[in-house]
């Protein structure tokens, strides 16, 4: 199991090596100048070149590289060009309030897709199953962004009950606990609700499909032939069998949900990391936008070594090298 | 037996590189430089830049392409002359059985005919403005089906012509990113060994990209043109076609009638292309419907981002950020090409899934 791991960790190292050094080039090899913002009729083009050296931008290409990999390896992304603060400490900021946002939706896509799912898998093409079918492909196949005005128009404008912009509305210094802490959940719903629902539909859409599958196996004629009731075979036992395949996947979603994150919170105005990624795209922030993309791409791999992981825990059969039931790799 | 294997066993041109780990990187690197060069290209080539969906003369050639796509998986008499007509009906019947995916086909086929002849059935030009103080936000009625927005544009035109982005992109992106998966998961699953792992070692780095950040970011930094879209999605999501076609290539390599043409002493690219691929077909195609239905979804977040097509040019996604600011007062400017995405992604989705029972495919 040690082995194992220390396998996947090299792999998710390196990985993430690659992934550093693809962003730099493309951005490096963009047409534009990082400095385009500084430009105007009257500059003395000495103090241009003063700041590219100071900036280390003329050096060449790959010394630049060098110089960022060694920087990112210590921890140091630079500094912002927009807002002159170390990129480290916008990231700092930001990433807790994504990070908020995506693990409540992740939970909340579990928790829901999963057990739509496997009700819809528990009795098949009846009259649950097949409403239900067309609700996830419904959800399945909106656009988030579209979703969002639909609710903002009706909780937000119409019925007033809920906040849609923002992470508050009241200070933290204001009355009493329960009003601000109400006020802050308020202003989650929506965003968390946007973004778990769709990806809800396609996990509960693939258990339903696991569920099905498993229930033919020959585990569970056993386990009926033995005369276990049939929710406790479908729930118990053919539950059980089903949920690692099925957590896999979630964890290959992870890229989604970052993905979906960026027009979420461009829409609600939450200062998070994807309404950072495209300030700072728009803006030709290219510390910032190499550090988001880095960090994107961590949380990316990150997210499927955990699946990895879970998935070796949880079948023995993958650790030693066999290929078991894992999904088509 | 040990003789058959050692002929399957193929290495292209000399040793592999040293270790996966170099070809993976060296692979990155190519798919880099592939990468700035067609962004190059079509900044020099000035012929890119105008939306060329726009064109009859690109929307026939996409429709036309998309035809033969489809038909070559599904009447298997254009890949072999042997097959009998009757697994065409087969196939065919077992579509049929789906309501929901003939009616998937129909309105898909509604959208395809749509944008095809938009120049011929839009009721206004979509680009011009009459007179704001008159014509905006107008609500549905008469003589505007979906309103007007904010300049006084017909909504329903700049739906219709809205279409043309949506499934030019789409469809020239899939069948692009259809191509480049086969070529590099045929090749890979037959080839195996070193190379197979290196190029899945590539594919699976690839996939870790989080798509939307990195689109966003090229098409920002580079040129803002449409074809840069489609190179784009077409380069992001290419992986999974490579990764089921080197799925199913592993199990055909073993089948019988590879084996015999191999005895035969048929060579290994006549092999793959003639023998391997048309096989895969049922696979691609389902895979590529589904991606299909991605591809509009994610071109329609970046046009509402702002990325890709220009103004005025219409697109659904650029329409609805346009209805922002009047949600609920003038709701029908983001209400209807919202619609628009979602019914068509919605058909996508079915004509998908009923292929896939038609075609009695395993999708893994």
């Amino acid at each position: 199991m040690i082995r194992f791991l220390l396998r996947r960790l090299l792999h998710a190292f390196l990985l993430v090596l690659i992934t550093l050094t693809a962003t730099f080039f493309v951005l490096r090899l963009a047409p534009g100048d990082p400095l385009s913002r500084f430009y105007s009729p009257e500059i003395d083009p000495k103090v241009m070149t003063d700041i590219r050296h100071q900036m280390g931008l003329d050096k060449p290409l790959p010394v630049q590289y060098a110089k960022t990999v060694w920087s990112y390896l210590r921890g140091d992304f630079g500094v912002s060009i927009s807002s002159h603060r170390p990129v480290s400490d916008v990231l700092a900021e930001t990433i807790p309030r994504t990070l908020l946002l995506t693990v409540s939706a992740l939970l909340l896509q579990i928790v829901l897709g999963v057990f739509l799912g496997a009700v819809s898998a528990r009795y098949p093409y009846g009259v649950f199953d097949r409403t239900l079918s067309v609700i996830f492909l419904v959800f399945y196949s909106i656009p988030s962004f579209y979703f969002a005005f639909g609710l903002i128009a009706l909780f937000s404008i119409k019925l007033g009950w809920l906040p849609s912009a923002n992470m508050y509305s009241i200070p933290r210094e204001a009355v009493g606990f329960f009003p601000v802490l109400a006020d802050r959940v308020a202003h989650t719903v929506l965003p968390v609700g946007v973004l778990a629902l769709g990806s809800a539909a396609a996990l509960a859409r693939y258990a339903r499909g696991s569920l099905l599958d498993t229930v033919h196996q020959d585990f569970v004629k056993t386990a009926r032939a033995k005369g276990l009731g049939e929710n406790r075979v479908f729930w118990v036992h053919a539950m059980k069998n089903a949920l690692p395949q099925v957590l896999t996947v979630v964890g290959l979603s992870v890229p989604f949900l970052l993905g979906g994150a960026v027009v979420i919170e461009k829409i609600f105005a939450w200062p998070g990391m994807g309404s950072l990624a495209v300030d700072s795209i728009f803006a030709r922030d290219y510390p910032v936008v190499l550090a988001v993309n880095f960090v994107g791409a961590c949380m990316v791999i990150l997210g499927s070594l955990l699946a990895d992981l879970s998935y070796a825990w949880l079948n023995p059969r993958v650790r030693y090298g066999g290929g078991g039931d894992a999904p088509s790799r | 037996m040990a003789a058959t294997r050692r002929v399957l066993r193929y290495v292209p041109g000399g040793r592999p590189g040293r270790g996966p780990w170099v070809a993976a990187v060296c692979s990155a690197f190519f798919y880099l430089y592939a990468g700035v060069l067609v962004a190059r290209l079509s900044a020099w080539i000035d012929l890119f830049r105008s939306p060329a969906p726009d064109g009859v003369g690109g929307a026939v050639a996409a429709a036309a392409g998309l035809v033969l796509f489809y038909a070559a998986a599904v009447y298997p008499g254009i890949v072999d002359e042997r097959a009998s007509g009757k697994v065409f009906a087969d196939r065919s019947r077992r579509f049929r059985a789906h309501k929901p995916a003939v009616v998937g086909l129909v309105v898909f086929l509604f959208f395809l005919g749509v944008s095809l002849l938009a120049p011929l059935i839009a009721p206004y030009d979509p680009s011009v403005q009459t007179d704001p103080a008159v014509e905006r936000y107008q609500s549905p009625s008469a003589s505007h089906l979906f309103g007007t927005d904010k300049f006084g544009r017909d909504i329903l035109s700049r739906v219709i012509f809205g279409a043309r982005v949506s499934l030019g992109v789409g469809v020239s992106a899939v069948l692009l990113a259809t191509l480049l998966g086969t070529l590099v998961g045929a090749a890979s699953g037959y080839a195996g060994g070193r190379v197979d792992d290196a190029a899945m070692r590539v594919v699976d780095g690839l996939l870790a990209f989080p798509r939307l950040l990195l689109l966003l970011t090229l098409v920002a930094f580079f040129a803002n043109s449409i074809w840069l879209v489609v190179a784009v999605l077409a380069l992001t999501g290419w992986m999974g076609f490579a990764r089921l076609i080197r799925a199913e290539v592993l199990v055909l390599k073993e089948s019988d009638f590879v084996q015999a043409a191999v005895a035969g002493g048929v060579g290994r690219g006549r092999i793959v292309w003639r023998h391997l691929i048309p096989n895969t077909l049922g696979t691609v195609v389902v895979a590529a419907t589904l991606r299909f239905a991605m591809l509009i979804l994610l071109e329609s977040y970046l046009s509402f981002l702002g990325l890709g097509v220009q103004p005025p040019t219409p697109s659904w996604g650029g329409m609805v950020f346009d209805g922002r600011e009047v949600l609920v007062a003038a709701w029908w400017v983001s209400a209807f090409p919202g619609l628009a995405i979602v019914g068509a992604v919605v058909a996508c989705n079915l004509v998908g899934d009923g292929l896939r029972d038609a075609l009695d495919v395993r999708m893994g």
